[in-house]
């Protein structure tokens, strides 16, 4: 980067050159910028779809019986690991809502859609996204961790190193614990949301 | 609590070499002598705390507010090489000493993607100013102690004449950071 | 100029990784399984690919004091293109290399490139030469991806070929797996070139190595201070 250092120095001559230098890299910038702009808005479209049908496989996936999801504002005050309340419907019933939570993982936040039933019961959690170590935490999304979930009559949920030996406990997956257990706390951060929030119809 | 987790985090379970594996071509390449080393982790802190303010100012302040978004690499690097360039300029001007010690590894930084990664590691974690603050400090700091470490390792290293002649070199520093990486997971269990 | 001479140079007698030795960042860190292996090293191509095209293009209107931000300013337009495409095609793929894809612009191979090879060769001879420079970076993350995959998680491109008893050896696809894995790699890559020259004769080649040796001294600015031969020709 030692090229462009040019001297301050105070003649006619090199306030020119560095005026003449500085608009050519303006104009390579601002030509980028406008390349850029025109790309942006090209995959906008597509980028919009992608998230949205990755994420409304993801709130399928968490309440299957419902059809229908709409987004409920948040109560105050909330838990601010849960992020979004989606409310879930089957032709006008309320099946029941799914809780979005952002727990932090080892690698990052991750974001996982909860899917509680209307009497207040587990039903499956979906993993959105995670960022977690390749080959351990990365695992978290396959049914072997995320299915242990499915149904789950406990009101809060331990993890365990262990084969769960009551109906409370998740199984760890090994040699990542911290993503267990942050994948853990984001879901009972969501039934307890639930209790407090959504509970008895709202 | 939280600043010091950052702080800590950053710093030891998710170091910027051993953990995370960015900026290792500065790790490398300048950690064959002690002195170099040293040099290069306090020019890497000076600029990384720096860059890391500057970036979340333009991110939060002009990006966010004209949904530009998605220019944030751009924008970055941008930031960044100017920067650099001008700290050099300013450093050469009012403390010519440091300039003489540090001056060398500066043009070095625009390329060291721990900068860059740092500044984008600030916006995807949406710390606020604040945590940007420290995480970019411990980050740095986390970079000087591993930078050192394996200076005074390689110093032992290149004495040894018993390495193989196509291990010698870049091959067995790799080898020791693995060595080294290992060590520094035990950090993961420690804190939390 | 013969475009396969220039890809071969790119894949074999100059790889960047395992003879150049930069970009060693995302080779380390994403090559955690094959698959991860091609999406970077396709992604890093593309933006190889595009900024050499680009900067052999408008070569002769960048002046010479200029032309290092001026190439920073075009890698990063195309990691951009890259970044936003790869969201919107292949979500999957971006959330496993993650903020490696924003760090391709600081992935040396490329500015590298930019400087020894595009701005001074034409659009042709730099369009192989960013096809020879990525299929030789792509080549060496995804072989270093399928081993560390092959024995930390026993699969290849998540197809299982390990017999239902082998306790893979994790330790491999984490950060130690690679720094390792490269230095293993890197020996014996230049093992096999020393037995090559004891063969025909010839003295053993240089192992090239450190800032010194970095082809991109002359960007870093390290050169002058160093004093030290630019590395690219």
């Amino acid at each position: 980067m030692g090229a462009n250092n040019v001297q301050a120095v105070p003649n006619a001559e090199n306030t020119k050159k560095i005026l003449r230098l500085g608009l050519i890299l303006f104009t390579v910038t601002a030509i980028t910028g406008v390349i850029l702009g025109v790309v942006y808005e090209i995959t906008l479209i597509p980028i919009r779809r992608t998230q949205e049908r990755l994420k409304n496989e993801a709130l399928a996936g968490a309440l299957p019986e419902a059809k229908s999801f709409s987004p409920v504002e948040l109560a105050p005050n909330s838990d601010p690991v849960v992020k979004e309340v989606q409310k879930a419907e089957q032709e006008g019933d309320l099946v029941g809502y799914c809780v979005t939570v952002t727990p932090r993982g080892y690698g990052g936040p991750m974001e996982i859609v909860v899917g509680v039933t209307k009497e207040g019961k587990l039903r499956a959690i979906r993993i959105l996204s995670q960022s977690e170590t390749p080959g351990l935490g990365a695992k978290a999304p396959l049914p072997a961790f995320s299915g242990q979930y499915e149904n789950k009559e406990a009101e809060t949920l331990t993890i365990v190193r262990v084969a769960p030996s009551s109906p409370e406990q998740i199984q760890a997956i090994s040699g990542a614990t911290i993503t267990s257990n942050a994948v853990t706390g984001g879901v009972n951060a969501a039934l307890l949301y639930w209790k407090q929030n959504l509970e008895g119809g709202n | 609590m939280n600043l010091l987790w950052i702080f800590l985090g950053s710093m030891v379970v998710n170091n910027i070499i051993f953990s995370r594996s960015i900026g290792c071509c500065p790790f490398l390449g300048v950690s064959a002598k002690t002195e170099t080393a040293k040099g290069m982790g306090v020019a890497v802190i000076f600029v990384l705390v720096l860059a890391a303010v500057i970036t979340w100012l333009a991110y939060y302040m002009v990006l966010v507010p004209l949904h530009l978004e998605y220019l944030y690499t751009l924008s970055f690097i941008l930031i960044i090489a100017a920067l650099v360039q001008f700290v050099e300029l300013v450093l050469k001007k009012i403390n010519p000493g440091l300039y003489k010690s540090l001056g060398i590894f500066l043009p070095l930084i625009t390329t060291n993607c721990a900068v860059l990664g740092v500044a984008v590691i600030n916006m995807d974690e949406k710390y606020t100013l604040l945590e940007s603050i420290v995480n970019s400090l411990g980050t740095s700091i986390g970079f000087l102690l591993a930078i050192l470490l394996m200076a005074g390792v390689r110093e032992r290293i290149d004495r040894n004449t018993n390495i193989p002649q196509c291990l010698r070199g870049l091959p067995i520093a790799l080898v020791t950071a693995g060595l080294m990486s290992i060590a520094f997971m035990g950090f993961s269990g420690i804190i939390k | 100029m013969n475009p396969f001479k220039i890809i071969k140079n790119g894949i074999v007698d100059e790889n960047p990784t395992l003879v150049q030795c930069i970009g060693l960042c995302p080779t380390l860190a994403v090559s955690t399984s094959a698959t991860n292996g091609v999406g970077m090293g396709i992604a890093a191509t593309a933006v190889l690919i595009g900024s050499n095209v680009a900067v052999a293009a408008i070569r002769k209107f960048v002046p010479n004091e200029i032309r290092i931000p001026i190439f920073i300013v075009v890698i990063a337009g195309f990691v951009t293109v890259v970044q936003l495409l790869i969201s919107g095609f292949a979500p999957a793929l971006d959330k496993s290399l993650g903020i490696f894809i924003p760090l391709i612009v600081v992935n040396c191979i490329i500015l590298a490139r930019a400087e020894a090879f595009a701005f001074k060769n034409g659009v042709i001879a730099s369009l192989f030469d960013g096809i020879g420079m990525g299929l030789g970076f792509t080549i060496a993350l995804t072989a270093m991806g399928a081993v560390r995959e092959l024995l930390g998680n026993g699969t290849i491109f998540d197809v299982v070929l390990t017999p239902a008893g082998y306790q893979p050896a994790l330790l491999l696809i984490l950060a130690p797996g690679g720094f390792i894995t490269l230095g293993i790699s890197m020996a014996l890559f230049r093992f096999y070139k020393q037995r090559k020259a004891e063969k025909a004769g010839l003295p053993a080649p240089e192992n090239s190595e450190g800032c010194v040796a970095c082809s991109n001294a002359a960007i870093c600015g390290i050169l002058g201070k160093f004093q030290q031969e630019e590395g690219g020709k």
